[in-house]
């Protein structure tokens, strides 16, 4: 492409940096301070003593409780167990409290100094009974921290000869930092093989202006339009009961690079409706409009929806319209899952795709992307059944098709699991596929069992698979597989996992190895 | 502890906060200590209800899925708790490429397959980014299985042969094997002419003179002309052979070749001979006739049962021998030419030709001899009225040239 954007790779840094220094950011501006919760001895007997309070989420089991004695803090108690809003505590000495005396916890809570104002509307005393709003009131308070940071090894070794790709991860996804009402959402990649490349996929700041309003700047990929992707700039959601507005503004990330290109202009705007109280099944609509240097790139509407139908239905689709010199339906994509019984289950797809056109990024190739448009389609049905409490079975069909009659495949492949085999479990697959070049024939079984204390898991595993080709005569061609895999699990979330595998055919022998680490957080 | 119901009437039911499906006993999760979930020593198992909890679903905090205590609003699909980051590129069954373990796949060779582009030869030592360019690297495009797709630039820049100066076609799998170790030597390579015998060459300049590999003819001739030309036995093209040489020349080595269109003269019977010089002088093959005798002069004149020359038999050995052998000769035109025995008085009235010509001499023949004409005083009464009447052979046949009375 003579038009590619080269945008210096020290932004994508910067951004990643970024990410991380407001991370720490969001600790170094957190300090310690005690709070209390006063409630009340409900209820007294030889052992033990029955407290009550508004809510005992704070309180940690082992923790001691007070009294007042003159105006004194007394320890006097101990808590055993607790439950939402009950106690049982044991008598600390000699101290012997009494039915509607009252008990107070003492703890230590971490506050954002600069959000503390905000936070100081919410007490216990504003935490109503009702359980989902109790809920509710938490994830409105508390900082949540939700993250994962993996690196891994991929290695194949044959004819000589090796390559590896390097994968780092690192997944984050902070709610209500440090209690307010800002969030920071994050997912970036980075993989070297030949050379390195980092793409941050989400790194945006989220701030709930009210319960129904969120703005939010940065990289995101809208939930409410997957097929767009991500988007650099300004995102909007406003809430109405059932339905809701969303806007978004920005630019499109480098179609070479995936930095940030504000060459490239975005924005949408979408509509949709509510499905349940969650608010996770939703249909949304709406339309985007992509520039380049101010020429339109393209222009569609799109269509979306999840929801569940009954207790045992759930659907979803996507679409997209191109609107932009004339209209063209670039995607539609339909999937529905069937819970016929708990033993029993269906499960169906269909997909349709045309090229990605962009009228201007991809001018130089406009002529054989429009002249080359096939439509492609997919089509996938399955079915799981559990035949026991051990034997889960199953089978699936898939059929891809190109309306210019290249690409045509189709699979069928089943499988019988067994839970408890040898104190393992034990997975076993056929595949039957045929496309353009060849037919084949896959025959696996994998044997996982678990080991100290189900921290270790080791996964032989074998595999045979038999070619035979259309277009030339030679015999029917045998490709095994053997390997093992295994996860330990480490402690505090961190996990590592490795795979070897080798594989023959017609004596040329292929080595794989993976490495991985995985820290959760 | 309350035993949950499904009747809504229960007032127990109305206590739980866990909707109206849920129906196992509150002790099932809870002890005496209080509301909180007691983990392992449940009775609930999440399985139950058709959602393993595995792996990394196993370390979830139940909030993340459960925002409400009525557990079943929880979806079970993937994509009502995991952001899509594929841009929908491969839809919303995150388990047909992922596992609970983590998002990072091992499965990259079944994905392969099960997707219809299973990763053999060099493609096993491929980088993902060698064929899945979307700029996020996470956007996984339909990409096909048609090999084109990802190697056209490979078709478009090859000039040892330049694939489209000699208008290959972009099948590439017509010659390269998708599990080759390179695109030269594949197992499938050249199969439109076979690279076999004395073709098993490996440079292709031998045949292929310019980068415009579809100027090379596949007919044998545009390479072997001069060999055609030089050859003396025989000499090709003085007896008019055609320039098809695989035609003849069958094997490994231009000999020992065949002619299967030994049309002139067809090589079936005795006459399946592979030797050339049974027939003829492989010095001159054009000295030679298609007429039996040619070849057959000395099987006719040293015939004695019956004696061909004595007997004056034509030298048109077909005439007479029409099937694979000697022996099976029959003689269809001895009604036309001599006397009729197939037909007339004389036809079903004998079994071997000695019964009317007693010699090797075919030339002679005896009617005389007959049981009918052995009595010469009852032959002679009967003929007394002819004047010139003798009982001889001879005689009868010129008086009775039709064997009619």
């Amino acid at each position: 492409m003579s038009r590619r954007v080269n945008i210096e790779k020290t932004i994508l840094f910067e951004l990643f940096g970024i990410s991380i220094v407001f991370l720490f950011s969001c600790f170094s501006s957190v300090h310690a301070q005690t709070s209390s919760l006063i409630g009340e001895v409900s209820f007294v007997t030889s052992q033990n003593i029955y407290l009550r309070f508004q809510s005992t989420e704070k309180m940690i089991k082992g923790d001691t409780l007070f009294i007042l004695d003159e105006d004194i803090e007394t320890p006097c108690l101990r808590l055993l167990e607790k439950s939402s809003v009950s106690c049982v505590a044991v008598r600390l000495g000699a101290c012997n409290p009494e039915k509607g005396d009252a008990v107070i916890y003492r703890y230590s809570e971490s506050v954002d100094i600069e959000n503390e104002d905000n936070n100081e509307g919410l007490n216990e005393d504003s935490v109503d009974e009702n359980p989902e709003l109790l809920m509710d009131s938490r994830n409105n308070i508390t900082q949540e921290i939700d993250g994962r940071f993996s690196i891994a090894n991929y290695t194949t070794y044959g004819y000589g000869d090796s390559r590896y790709t390097n994968v780092a991860r690192l997944a984050l996804d902070i709610e209500n930092v440090a209690g307010s009402k800002l969030s920071f959402e994050s997912y970036s990649n980075f993989r070297h093989d030949v050379i390195g490349d980092l793409s941050v996929h989400e790194a945006v700041l989220s701030y709930d202006y009210d319960s129904s309003m969120t703005i939010s700047l940065g990289r995101q990929i809208s939930r409410r339009m997957y097929s767009l992707g991500a988007t650099d700039g300004l995102h909007i959601e406003k809430r109405f009961r059932k339905y809701f507005v969303g806007i978004v503004a920005g630019s499109n990330p480098d179609p070479y690079s995936y930095s940030v290109n504000t060459d490239i202009l975005q924005y949408g705007v979408s509509f949709g409706v509510f499905h349940n109280s969650l608010q996770s099944s939703t249909t949304s609509f709406g339309f985007v409009d992509r520039s380049f240097l101010g020429s339109t790139d393209r222009r569609y509407a799109f269509l979306q929806h999840n929801s569940r139908i009954g207790n045992n239905l759930s659907v979803y689709s996507s679409a997209e319209l191109d609107l932009y010199d004339g209209a063209r339906l670039r995607m539609l994509y339909m999937s529905a899952n069937y819970r016929a019984s708990s033993k029993l289950r269906f499960s169906a797809s269909i997909n349709l795709r045309k090229n990605l056109i962009l009228y201007e990024s991809f001018n130089e190739e406009l002529e054989s992307l429009i002249a080359n448009d096939p439509l492609k389609s997919s089509l996938r049905l399955s079915l799981s059944y559990k035949i026991s409490d051990r034997l889960y079975s199953g089978a699936r069909y898939s059929l891809r098709h190109q309306s210019d009659g290249n690409n045509s495949f189709s699979n069928f492949s089943g499988y019988l699991n067994i839970s408890d085999f040898l104190g393992g479990r034990l997975s076993n697959n056929f595949s039957a596929n045929r496309n353009e070049y060849f037919q084949y024939y896959s025959v696996s079984t994998r044997f996982s069992r678990r080991f100290l204390n189900s921290k270790l898991t080791v996964s032989p595993n074998a595999r045979a698979l038999r070619y035979s080709y259309f277009n030339f005569d030679v015999d029917p061609i045998n490709h095994l597989y053997f390997g093992v895999d295994s996860d330990y699990y480490v402690k505090d979330g961190l996990t590592l996992s490795a795979l070897y595998d080798f594989s023959s055919r017609s004596g040329v022998l292929f080595h794989r190895f993976t490495v991985k680490i995985i820290q959760r957080f | 502890m309350w035993l949950l119901t499904y009747s809504e009437d229960s007032s127990v039911l109305a206590q739980t906060p866990h909707g109206t499906s849920l129906s196992i006993a509150c002790e099932d999760c809870h002890n005496t200590s209080g509301w909180e979930y007691i983990g392992e020593g449940a009775v609930f198992k999440h399985n139950d209800v058709g959602f393993d909890l595995v792996d990394g679903h196993s370390y979830v905090d139940c909030k993340k899925c459960h925002s409400s205590l009525v557990f079943e609003e929880a979806e079970s699909d993937c994509i009502s708790c995991h952001t899509d980051v594929h841009s929908m590129s491969v839809g919303d069954d995150c388990v047909r490429c992922h596992d609970e373990r983590n998002w990072l796949v091992n499965n990259i060779p079944e994905l392969h397959e099960m997707n219809g582009f299973p990763l053999l030869g060099q493609h096993k030592l491929a980088y993902c980014s060698e064929c899945h360019k979307s700029e996020s690297q996470l956007r996984w495009d339909w990409l096909g299985n048609d090999c084109i797709s990802c190697h056209l630039d490979d078709f478009m820049t090859t000039i040892s042969p330049n694939h489209q100066l000699s208008d290959f076609s972009q099948e590439c799998a017509d010659c390269h094997s998708p599990g080759a170790e390179s695109w030269a030597g594949a197992e499938n390579f050249h199969m439109f002419f076979p690279l076999e015998g004395k073709h098993d060459i490996h440079d292709c300049a031998e045949c292929h003179l310019s980068e415009d590999y579809d100027s090379a003819s596949p007919e044998c001739v545009s390479c072997h002309m001069d060999d055609f030309l030089v050859t003396t036995s025989p000499n090709h093209e003085d007896l008019g052979f055609g320039t098809d040489c695989a035609k003849c020349h069958l094997g490994d080595d231009w000999e020992p070749a065949l002619f299967p269109d030994h049309d002139m003269f067809p090589l079936v019977g005795k006459h399946d001979i592979q030797d050339c010089a049974a027939c003829h002088d492989v010095t001159d093959y054009s000295n030679i006739s298609s007429e039996c005798i040619f070849c057959h002069q000395d099987d006719f004149n040293n015939t004695d049962s019956p004696n061909h020359v004595e007997s004056g038999f034509n030298e048109e050995c077909v005439l007479c021998h029409t099937g694979d052998t000697w022996d099976e000769a029959s003689y269809d035109l001895h009604d036309d030419l001599f006397f009729p025995i197939f037909s007339g008085e004389h036809e079903d009235e004998w079994d071997s030709c000695n019964e009317c010509h007693l010699g090797p001499d075919y030339s002679t023949f005896s009617c005389i001899d007959c049981h009918e004409h052995d009595n010469p005083s009852r032959l002679a009464q009967d003929h007394r009225d002819e004047d010139d009447y003798v009982y001889e052979s001879e005689a009868c046949y010129s008086c009775h040239p039709d064997g009619e009375e």
